[in-house]
């Protein structure tokens, strides 16, 4: 009989929310928060982390028992199946949960109370990193990150770059507040506390978006859970969070608003009237993040075709800045990454061994397939060839200055093998005279090898060759074909 | 009895601090919010329903008259303990967010006893001359009654409280068991039957069981209860409750038998039973459901 009157309060309600939703806005589509049966049990859920692409979700549960374990569930089509559990060392906890991962899904970031590992005090962060299907290289993250306090409830962004969680440690504004910690190399800077969003309530549940800079939030600040975002501007502060109208927000309490990368949509964690935790969908994100196009492929061997584990960076062409690095899959050779919109990148995959890979990768601002496959093929390094990106003005043969990240990784690669020699071939487009092409691809070829030399590189080493048009990569006078025709390629002949 | 109820108090504060820990978890740094009754916004009424045991503590002062019967197992009837069973079904009214008004009724057994041996006087009736015989003696008594008490409960914690209150025992029946033995082996000297005076003969071994009230423990009695509780959420309105609490019950009313104890016969003897008291320490498992 409860159920019934719960259901019907339900119904109701959303019917009500729904209906004011729509006298509020008379333009666009309603919002609709809808439960994830799939996901729900009659205990706490809740979802705190996506990894690749949006096609895992990780799931905080006190289901069979009340202690709250790890699941992790993977989208097929549009559903979603049931929910795993993560066993091995993650889980050797009283309480486990609030993971968060990179875009890979190859570096897990989580919170334990009492952790077989020990820790600093009470709940502690602790990483983990994937090895095929399992997670391995387990840890707590140390006392520079961890605190006697409660540390919990982290949100890492999609590069790593990054991670935000929620402590009640002194030095913040009151209950529990955000904290921030940055990649410095191979460890993570002293948290700071995020004090434009912190309030003397309880400030938690971070989620930092595929974007890199749109931060959803849990706040009780006006009396129950309700979710506020806010975005980071270009010198990497946050603005002032502004808080989700209904029906994201209602007089029950709300957690986790994860949006999904690949669609405008997101997941949110709500009480019920039964009192647990259930995860809802909520559809169309009313405030969604900026636009990610998802990249995603694998790495293998150009010879065998075997899946190869590489590094991978991805460097905004435009502002130079290295926006993310992140690892292919050691099994599958799989990556993902999320790359905001209207930008231009360049991709590289280096592997030991193996002779690099670079290309130039431009996202538009209008995204019409997400995601997108890039397959990448790596050469090993005795009989290596790849493309070099490297930058000319038009009619010059001076490097530009955003060539240099290449050319110093070539640079390396020689230096990385001592008895190789290279051949570099320029090219050309259409437009022009065999004649000049021809000069003109030989300069740039003569342009990048002086580079080298003044980089230590032995000039014997170091053979040059301009084709000017008479090999072009694709057919075409497209303004397409053409960019894809200016190049230069670098090939091992020994 | 002190260090009992110490002891049990210290094992609750312990509980206490060791699920205070346990609540703290990956989403609430204070702890799942526990629905205790009394945070409810409306004041539930909560039904439960107890069992447990009773630790019983009896004795009173015996005066004989007109002499002490030299058969010393009487003197056993001066104090007694014993373990019995007790049940009670209840309703929980919250007052205020800390403060509780409790209302049971229940079954109640206090049984206690004592055991032991001594000498007795065995004259023979020709030469006159004394002996001393090896006497033993046990008994129990199990009191039933009906109780109703009312009490008020103060939260020191969502979980932990502590509660007053008083108790009317209302006297249902006495059962008594009474044993006796003697080692005479030239005969002659034994207890006599103390359910039938008109029996003349010495008994070496005497077992009597009886609804009569020898020691005169009889009566109904009122009394204060003292004691603490803890709260286990167990489901969704649902709670375990183990508690402790101490019943001082008033004493029994003086209370005057004639008995001619042993045979040969020394005379009748008056036992006048003065400030007879029973105490109990009980210890109760409740399941308590909210309404």
């Amino acid at each position: 009989m409860s159920a019934i009157i719960v259901a019907v309060a339900l119904a109701v309600g959303n019917s009500l929310a729904l209906w004011a939703q729509i006298q509020a806005r008379p333009t666009g589509p309603a919002v609709q928060v809808m439960p994830v049966d799939a996901l729900n049990s009659s205990a706490d859920d809740f979802v705190s982390g996506i990894a690749r692409g949006g096609r895992e979700v990780y799931l905080t549960s006190s289901r069979g028992g009340g202690r709250q374990r790890l699941y992790i569930a993977e989208r097929q089509g549009d559903r979603w199946e049931s929910p795993q559990r993560i066993g091995g060392e993650v889980s050797d906890a009283t309480h486990v949960g609030g993971a968060t991962l990179t875009m890979d899904g190859n570096l897990l970031l989580f919170a334990a109370f009492q952790h077989e590992l020990g820790g600093s005090g009470r709940t502690d962060l602790y990483s983990a990193y994937r090895s095929g299907d399992r997670w391995t290289r387990v840890a707590n993250l140390g006392v520079a990150v961890n605190s006697a306090d409660w540390d919990s409830q982290p949100c890492i962004a999609a590069d790593g770059s990054l991670f935000i969680f929620a402590s009640d440690r002194p030095g913040g504004s009151g209950g529990t507040d955000l904290w921030m910690c940055r990649r410095e190399g191979n460890r993570w800077s002293t948290p700071v506390a995020l004090r434009i969003l912190n309030s003397s309530a309880d400030d938690m549940a971070p989620v930092l978006a595929a974007d890199g800079r749109t931060l959803y939030f849990a706040s009780n600040r006006d009396g129950n859970f309700d979710i506020f975002v806010s975005r980071m501007g270009p010198d990497g502060s946050f603005g002032r969070p502004e808080k989700f109208a209904a029906p994201v927000n209602t007089p029950a309490d709300e957690y986790f608003y994860v949006p999904l990368p690949d669609q405008n949509a997101a997941f949110l964690s709500r009480t019920t009237p039964a009192g647990d935790l259930d995860v809802f969908f909520v559809v169309p994100n009313p405030n969604p993040p900026d636009p990610v196009l998802m990249v995603q492929g694998t790495v293998r061997d150009a010879s065998t075709q075997a899946p190869l584990g590489a590094t991978m960076t991805i460097t905004d062409l435009r502002t130079r800045r290295k926006i993310a690095e992140l690892y292919s899959d050691e099994e599958t050779g799989e990556y993902y990454v999320a790359l905001p919109a209207g930008r231009t990148y360049s991709i590289t995959a280096s592997r030991e061994g193996y002779l690099f890979y670079s290309e130039r990768f431009e996202v538009g601002r209008d995204i019409a397939v997400n995601p997108v496959t890039k397959d990448i093929l790596l050469t090993p390094a005795e009989r290596g060839r790849t493309r070099l990106l490297v930058f000319f003005d038009f009619d010059k043969a001076e490097l530009k200055e955003e060539s240099m990240p290449d050319l110093d990784r070539l640079v390396e690669f020689l230096k990385a093998y001592p008895s190789v020699r290279i051949l570099i071939e320029g090219h050309t487009d259409d437009v022009g005279t065999d004649a000049y092409n021809d000069r003109l691809s030989q300069r740039r070829a003569d342009a990048v090898k002086d580079y080298l030399v003044k980089q230590g590189i032995d000039a014997r080493r170091i053979e040059t060759k301009g084709w000017g048009r008479r090999r072009p990569l694709v057919q075409g006078t497209t303004e397409e074909a053409r960019a894809q025709n200016r190049r230069v390629e670098v090939s091992v002949i020994q | 009895m002190a260090l009992a109820l110490a002891a049990t108090l210290c094992l609750l504060v312990l509980l206490e601090s060791a699920t205070a820990v346990a609540q703290e978890d990956v989403l609430r740094p204070r702890g799942a919010p526990v629905v205790a009754p009394w945070e409810e916004p409306t004041p539930p009424v909560l039904l439960g329903i107890e069992v447990g045991g009773n630790w019983n503590m009896a004795s009173q002062t015996l005066q004989y008259s007109p002499f002490e019967p030299t058969n010393t197992p009487s003197r056993l009837f001066r104090s007694g303990s014993g373990f019995s069973p007790t049940f009670n079904v209840g309703a929980d009214v919250g007052l205020t967010p800390q403060l509780g008004l409790v209302v049971r009724a229940g079954y109640d057994i206090k049984q206690w006893g004592n055991s032991g041996t001594g000498e007795a006087d065995c004259a023979d009736f020709l030469t006159g001359v004394v002996r001393e015989v090896p006497v033993s003696a046990e008994w129990t008594l199990a009191a039933h009654y009906i109780t109703l008490g009312a009490g008020l409960r103060y939260n020191l914690t969502p979980q932990l409280w502590l509660s007053g209150g008083v108790t009317v025992h209302f006297h249902r029946t006495n059962q008594q068991k009474e044993k006796y033995s003697v080692e005479d082996p030239v005969g002659g000297c034994g207890f006599r039957n103390p359910g039938d005076p008109f029996d003349p003969n010495p008994y070496r071994t005497l077992e009597v069981t009886g609804k009569w009230n020898v020691p005169p423990m009889k009566g109904s009695r009122i009394g204060l209860e003292l004691g603490a509780g803890y709260r286990i959420m167990l489901g969704h309105k649902l709670w375990l409750v183990p508690r402790v609490q101490f019943q001082l019950l008033s004493s029994f009313r003086e209370d005057v038998s004639s008995r001619d104890f042993w045979k040969p016969s020394e005379g009748i003897v008056d036992v006048i039973g003065r400030n007879a008291s029973q105490h109990s320490l009980q210890l109760l498992v409740g399941l308590w459901f909210g309404l």
